[in-house]
Order: C-alpha cells, then structure tokens, then sequence
C-alpha cells in the first residue's frame, strides 16, 4: 500500500488532476488546503490590500491531494499521470509529488483488527 | 510616437523600481524609509514633467490619460475583492464602529482647520468647500506600506501594534474611497463625458448598482474554466470597460470598481485567485501613479508649500487627537491594549492617497479648472511626501522604538 501525496499550488490543474486519476482507477483521494511555508512567513508590504496582509494565512491557496493505493503498478501509472496532467512538474511551479510506503491501514473496506 | 515612448519609459521605470523599493532595509532615518516606500518617484515623476526634463509634458500626459483611468479600476478591483465578509467579521463590530468615529472625528477636525486656512486667501471662491472636502478625505488614507516596513524591525511583543494600525488604515482607505465617490458626484469630469441629468446621490447609487452588476458580469464569466491569460483579459477588458463608462458617466472608477470586487469576493469561489492575479502589477502600477502624479505636480508660489505643511501638520494633529479619543477603544479583545498614541502612527499618506490624488486631478482639478483646484491638487501631493518624511518619527513614538 501507498499513500500518494501531491501539493499543488494553487488550484489551477486540481479538476483535471482529479479526473484522470479517475479515469485510471484511484477512485478515492482527499482534498486539503494548505499554505506554504515561505508564503506564510514572508512579510507582505501591502500598498491597496492592507486586508489582506492583516488576514494572512487565512487564505489558504495551495491544494494537498492525498490518495491511498493499494498496488505498485497503479501508484506508478498515477505518478506519470499527475505529472503529465499538470505539464511536468519538473519544469516549473506546479507543487511537489511524492509517494509513501503504508504500513498500516484501517478503513471500512478493510477487515477489522483483531481482538 | 513621443507617448508611446513614453509610456515605455514609464514602464520600464516602473518595473525596475518595483524591485529595488519596498525591500526589507532598516529604516533607521526618515530619509532611508522615504525610500523604502517608492515615494521618490513622486519627485522621479516631477523630474520627467514640464517642470524639469518635459518628457511627460501636458500633450502625453493627456494621452496616457486612458491608461490611468484603468488603474483606478484596478485598483479599486484589488481594494473590494479584499472585502470579504466572512474574514471581515474576525474583527467584531466594536472595532469597526470605534474605527469609524475616529475617521469621522479627523474629517470634522482637518475640515475646520483647512477650511479656516483656505478662507484667509480664497475667501469668496466658489470651490473652496470642494478644495477643503477632497483633502479631508484624503486626510483618512494611511500607506500601509509605511506601517509594515516599520513593523518588521520592532520587537515581536510590539507587532500587534503594526496589525492595528493597518487594520484602521484598511477600514479608513474603504471609507476614503467611498467618500470621494461621492464627492466626484458633484462633478462631472473635466474633459469629455456625458453630463448626465443626476443628483450627485443618484450618481452614487448609480456607481453601486454598476459595480454590482460589473461584479456579477466577472462572476459569470469567472465561472467557466479559463487559462491564466484568459482572466488576465477578462480583467484588463472589463476594468477597461468600466473606467470607460465612469469617466463617461462622471462617476468614479474607484467605487465602482471597489462593490466590484466585493460581489466577487462575497460570490466567487475563485476570488484568491483573482486576487493574486491583480497583486502581479500592484508595485509597478503605484509606481507609474507616483511618476505621473509627480510629473502633474506644478509648485507655482510658496504659498502651495506653505499650505502643503499647514495641512500635514493639522492632518497629523487630527489623527493625533482622535487616535486618542477613539482608537484606544477599538480593540477591546487585544492582549495588551494599544496606547493612546496610536493615532501617531497614521501620518503616512501615501499608497491610496495618490491614487486619490490622480483621481482629484484627472476628474476635477484639470488645467484649465480654477486655480484653488490645481493647488489643492499641488498641497496635496506636497504633504504626501512630507507626511512619508515625518511618518517614521510618529511610528517610532506609538512604538516606542527608535
């Protein structure tokens, strides 16, 4: 099992990254908002959006996708898939993909533990 | 050609100079933090206007005119979408009602003073009501600018002070805008437009039914997927529109562009980023205010100097004594309650107050209008850069940090 994990910035790719993960089978993953680091810390000097300043870090802007996986070959499929969806991660800001290995995982569609 | 030039000119003037202003440098001297805050390029705009160089001469700035009224949309656009009810009600009701009797207080205080110290060199002129109104309003506009650069070098215990600050600049810029929407009412602009048959109150209400509806058009249009450079279109188009239609209607571009962005921020799932997207231009776009405000600038007779620091000092004397009236009182929740100086640390004029300032000139304060009007225009922007030199010592003493 694996736990898929894709930070997006901003949210201009989530629906397209959405629907071909789900054309290629990962039929459940979470959506979270987030914010980065260097943003949050970073110190605006507003000129007109002084609201804004004031109210930082209560927009969150960037999107966290998680899934979890069950088999090697269709988290690989779904990496190049994000990749591609997106144009390529490596060439310019478009977040940071990667994959963990799960140990543990209790869900409905899971049995129960024992005892 | 020569506009095209220099428009250029000013553009890449702009874009330069966003990078080098606004940096995080000690503002140990007034002089250093005058610099911080790009209000050099009011004097860089003097420079390049008729006064000096004619690079920006009466014909150019005539034609760059358009230009202008779009930044006005935009930055009406950027100060609405920020409008959201949702995060403004974080603050409570308290706040906003101690905020606003302080705004009230500083109307009524420079008002008396200006309207005293005009009387004595226009005593019969028909526009001195007008002269004194648009200074008062832009009595209330504070650069926030100014205030963050400042905080950034207190001590953290001190930094809620920043927050306030800004918080009472941000709620007094809104009135601002408001206000002088409803001053442009009274007039109908200089050059061109339609003269409409309406009262000055029915142009208001016509401002916000259009920004309501400008607001819904970007809603619908929003909605669809589109590419960056789409809504980048979109935008430009209809704030294009929009300017277009005010200049025409005698309405001001500001407010209408300000409900705008508040239906959008209020209604629109999308309003981050769209806010993001108009943040892109927001330095350069000040940058090209302060350049052709300057270039507007004429300092004909000392008595625009000596009005000039008349008005920064009752200016900075008002705020000082409704700060300690009211302000005090508007933060009933804050760890430690903000100190009756607050008000001080308000002077600084800048950011909206230009753009105000441009407004006042391209709407009202034309050439060929009286002469109370263009020095108004010139007292204005005189204790904008007075008030940015003066600023740092009033921060200093609600900071209590040198």
């Amino acid at each position: 099992m694996w736990l898929l994990v894709y930070i997006l910035n901003g949210d201009r790719y989530l629906t397209e990254v959405l629907e071909e993960l789900l054309e290629i089978g990962v039929t459940g993953a979470s959506i979270l908002d987030s914010v980065g680091m260097l943003h949050f810390l970073s110190q605006e000097i507003p000129i007109f959006a002084g609201f804004r300043s004031i109210l930082k870090g209560t927009k969150p802007y960037n999107k966290i996708v998680i899934s979890v996986i069950g088999d090697e070959q269709r988290l690989e499929q779904a990496l190049a898939t994000i990749d591609r969806t997106v144009g390529g991660i490596a060439n310019g800001k478009r977040g940071i993909l990667f994959s963990l290995p799960l140990e543990h995982l209790i869900s409905p569609e899971t049995k129960p533990l024992p005892g | 050609m020569k506009t095209i030039a220099a428009i250029l000119f000013l553009a890449v003037l702009a874009l330069a100079g966003h990078r080098k202003s606004f940096v995080k440098v000690l503002p140990s001297r007034a002089a250093s933090f005058f610099f911080l805050t790009g209000t050099e390029f009011l004097l860089v705009g003097y420079l390049l206007g008729d006064s000096f160089l004619g690079i920006l001469d009466a014909a150019t700035l005539d034609q760059v005119r358009p230009f202008l009224i779009v930044g006005l949309g935009w930055i009406g656009l950027l100060a609405g979408i920020q409008l959201e009810w949702k995060a403004l009600g974080m603050f409570g009701r308290t706040s906003y009602l101690w905020i606003l009797l302080y705004g009230c207080c500083v109307l009524f205080l420079v008002s008396v003073g200006l309207y005293g110290l005009f009387h004595i060199w226009f005593p019969s002129d028909p526009q001195l009501g007008l002269a004194v109104a648009v200074l008062a309003v832009t009595a209330l506009c504070t650069a926030q600018a100014s205030i963050a650069l400042w905080m950034q070098h207190v001590s953290k215990q001190k930094r809620p002070l920043g927050l306030m600050l800004q918080f009472v600049s941000s709620v007094n810029d809104v009135i601002a805008i408001v206000l002088f929407g409803l001053l442009v009412g009274f007039y109908q602009p200089a050059q061109g437009g339609i003269g409409l048959p309406l009262l000055p109150l029915q142009k208001f209400v016509l401002s916000l039914l259009l920004g309501a509806l400008m607001g819904l058009l970007l809603l619908i249009l929003f909605r669809r997927r589109l590419g960056e450079v789409d809504k980048v279109l979109i935008v430009i188009g209809l704030v294009l529109f929009g300017g277009g239609m005010a200049y025409l209607l005698g309405i001001s571009p500001l407010l209408l562009h300000l409900v705008a962005g508040m239906v959008l921020a209020n209604l629109s799932l999308k309003s981050e980023e769209t806010f993001q997207l108009l943040m892109c231009i927001e330095r350069p776009l000040y940058l090209i205010f302060l350049m052709i405000a300057g270039a507007y600038l004429r300092i004909g007779s000392p008595l625009v100097v000596l009005l000039a620091v008349a008005y920064a000092l009752i200016r900075a004397l008002s705020q000082g004594v409704a700060g300690r009236v009211f302000l005090r009182r508007a933060f009933p929740d804050a760890e430690n309650p903000p100190t009756r100086a607050l008000g001080w640390g308000l002077t600084s004029q800048a950011g909206l107050g230009v753009a105000l300032a441009v407004h006042f000139h391209l709407w009202i304060a034309d050439p060929s209008s009286l002469p109370i009007l263009n020095i108004t225009f010139s007292v204005l922007l005189l204790a904008i850069l007075l008030n940015e030199l003066i600023s740092p010592f009033g921060l200093a003493y609600v900071t209590k940090e040198k």
